[in-house]
């Protein structure tokens, strides 16, 4: 899975630590940063959460376009 | 008894719930290996092997369907002690039967040496 930059700018927008946003979302900081290097693929609820602490939409955090071969949003 | 409360993250109980899956699968195949060793080693009881491996079998299966570890054990369980009472029945009901027509045959045997050395 690739790494998920989105996750980590909109943290940094919000000054926030990976520990201050799994605190905020109710996982362990081993949670968000798995996620944040790809190798974690999270449950629509923690999705959802994060989204909602970030202030961010579902499509803006964890959209990774389209397969090769398909045009991409 | 006071259920306790899940402390797991669930990135942990993901990896909990994969830990348990792959052990679950190399306990079975490891008894599976173990039922068979002795079979050829020390020659069990069919009736034992057969219940071992019926309860085994239905482990799996229900497991594989539910995904339910404790479950799916008590249900092997069961299905052992039942399959093994029945194999244990029904070879004890045959080897009723045939021993009672080896006696039938033996004294039919009896007979016709008798009868012969009559005529005789």
């Amino acid at each position: 899975m690739a790494r998920n930059i989105a996750i980590k700018v909109a943290r940094a927008e919000k000054d926030m630590t990976q520990k201050a946003l799994a605190e905020a979302v109710g996982v362990s900081r081993q949670t968000i940063n798995a996620i944040e290097q790809g190798e974690y693929n999270p449950t629509i609820r923690l999705c959802r959460a994060i989204c909602r602490v970030l202030g961010k939409s579902l499509d803006d955090l964890f959209w990774t376009g389209y397969e090769e071969g398909n045009e991409e949003k | 008894m006071k259920k306790q409360k899940n402390r797991l993250d669930e990135m942990q109980e993901q990896k909990l719930l994969q830990i348990e899956h792959t052990g679950c699968w190399l306990a079975f195949y490891g008894m599976f290996a173990a039922i068979f060793v002795q079979i050829f080693l020390y020659g069990r009881d069919f009736e034992r092997v057969a219940g071992g491996i019926s309860g085994m079998i239905f482990f799996a299966i229900k497991y594989r369907e539910y995904h339910m570890l404790w479950e799916a054990a008590a249900s092997g369980v069961f299905i052992s002690i039942f399959s093994f009472a029945i194999y244990f029945a029904g070879l004890s009901v045959v080897s009723y039967f045939h021993r009672e027509r080896t006696k039938r045959l033996e004294n039919a045997e009896e007979e016709d040496a008798e009868n012969g050395e009559k005529q005789d």
